[in-house]
């Protein structure tokens, strides 16, 4: 009974604020809609903000040089890697209610039981969700957030943005992190119970854990691209639209090349 | 009897251009109009031919370069490949650049992954189903999995493979939903509008790496 007072107290009291971000965010994408571009030539997303983002990116790119990469290399090196696997798993599976809320938005029915499956699988026999078992058995994590569900719900990208030390990313999306930030209950309870330097830990442990994951990757895209910030746009465009259509499960998301037998 | 006669002088040139060189380079000959089967066949047999020349210790990387461009060109498009990563600059570029451009293409190909020749250790492949995708192409799924015994992702290769006639080649790799020739041709497109345009910018950009 304790608990569920609770969850209504915290509910009743998010409520003001979370509707307050929604329709701001909403506010930011009708505004976005204005922007137009040839987006053809920009890797399918509107980039009128070009020159600054490219500012930004290159800042980015310098700090991560010298403070993130090292640090995550430092990680790689540090620490083996099934316990980053574990801390990696232990991560997705305290986003669990995040991923729950989305599925049930984007109306997929079964994804949010599968969500559910791995929190209790997870939790239970994993250790607190150190180790993936339901992944194991079959049951694999999905990356879903709000950006997803917009894009679910027929909002387009508006413009792309590269936000300092956070990286690429559209109004959309950003908007999205935004909503997955203040709807997540474990955000309320750790700000409620005075204990947000919890939550410092745990963004800055999944700053770390991602751009270890990313090291190789990143590396190879780097030293194959011409223009890296051109490359990186067209990758973060097509990575959004691979997760929103669930790349598991279908391949519409893929773009059609054109037949140029007629004319060689 | 016209008829029977342009029906035969259009056999003859089919089969010679192309049954003919392609069964020379010793890969299967299909008939023009393939299944889903067929088109799992041909990548998994050219996925197995490449793990088995980067696999194999004995062999140079100079020899693997060569046993890879051969792969390239024998189940490949790559001036498909090329001519997409241009996007519209293809126009507008003069038959002297289209040919240079084509063949810059393929060695920055050629070079970007022989970089990673060494970076293999016994990771299997697995082709797990086809789809048809309008009247020509196909895009086959497939999944490497970790060396034997190792833990970690499986990660989710898609091809796209155009079917003209029989002759089957591989026009796009999709790597967990990442598209080799959207990314080149977003690359590319930076590029030369940076150069104003032209398309030389960009050569001159492909040559550096020569």
């Amino acid at each position: 009974m304790a608990i569920l007072g609770g969850i209504k107290s915290i509910l009743s009291r998010s409520h003001r604020f979370v509707t307050k971000s929604i329709l701001l965010g909403f506010s930011v994408i009708a505004l976005s809609a204005c922007a137009s571009q040839d987006k053809s030539m920009t890797g399918g997303i509107a980039d009128p903000f070009e020159d600054m983002n490219r500012a930004v990116f290159a800042f980015n790119e310098a700090a991560d040089a010298v403070i993130l990469k090292p640090i995550a290399e430092g990680y790689r090196f540090v620490v083996p890697s099934p316990a980053r696997k574990g801390v990696r798993n232990a991560l997705r599976n305290l986003k669990s209610p995040v991923l729950l809320g989305n599925e049930l938005l984007q109306g997929d029915v079964d994804g949010a039981l599968k969500v559910m499956t791995r929190a209790m699988v997870n939790s239970l026999i994993g250790v607190g969700g150190l180790f993936d078992v339901a992944g194991y058995e079959g049951i694999e994590y999905e990356e879903e957030d709000f950006g997803q569900t917009l894009a679910v719900w027929g909002v387009g990208h508006g413009p792309y943005v590269v936000a300092p030390l956070m990286g690429p990313g559209s109004f959309r999306d950003y908007t999205g992190k935004m909503v997955d930030t203040v709807v997540d209950p474990l955000y309320w309870w750790l700000t409620n119970t005075e204990q947000e330097e919890w939550l410092l830990a745990r963004t800055g442990t999944q700053i770390v854990s991602t751009r270890e994951e990313l090291l190789d990757v990143l590396a190879e895209l780097k030293m194959s691209a011409i223009d890296y910030y051109a490359t990186m746009r067209s990758v973060y465009v097509q990575n959004r639209a691979a997760l929103v259509a669930d790349q598991k499960k279908n391949d519409a998301f893929l773009q059609d090349i054109p037949d140029y037998d007629d004319d060689y | 009897m016209k008829s029977i006669f342009t029906a035969i002088a259009f056999g003859v040139i089919l089969s010679s251009s192309y049954a003919f060189p392609v069964a020379l380079q010793g890969k299967a000959v299909y008939a023009a109009e393939v299944n889903e089967k067929q088109v799992m066949a041909f990548i998994s047999e050219m996925a197995n031919d490449g793990l088995s020349f980067l696999s194999n210790k004995e062999l140079t990387t100079e020899q693997k370069k060569a046993r890879f461009k051969k792969m390239l060109d024998t189940s490949f498009d790559i001036k498909t490949i090329a001519r997409f990563a241009l996007g519209l600059h293809w126009k507008s570029a003069s038959e002297k650049e289209k040919t240079e451009y084509v063949g810059l293409f393929e060695k920055m190909v050629i070079d970007v992954y022989s970089r990673r020749f060494s970076e293999y250790n016994g990771q299997e492949f697995e082709v797990i189903g086809a789809q048809k995708r309008g009247k020509k192409d196909f895009v086959v799924t497939s999944s490497i999995l970790p060396p034997e015994g190792e833990k970690g992702p499986d990660v989710r290769v898609d091809w796209r493979v155009r079917n003209r006639n029989g002759d089957l080649r591989v026009i796009d790799i999709i790597v967990e939903g990442i598209s080799m020739g959207q990314t080149q041709r977003s690359d590319f497109a930076a590029v030369i509008q940076k150069g104003q345009g032209e398309v030389e910018y960009l050569l001159a950009e492909l040559r550096k790496n020569n």
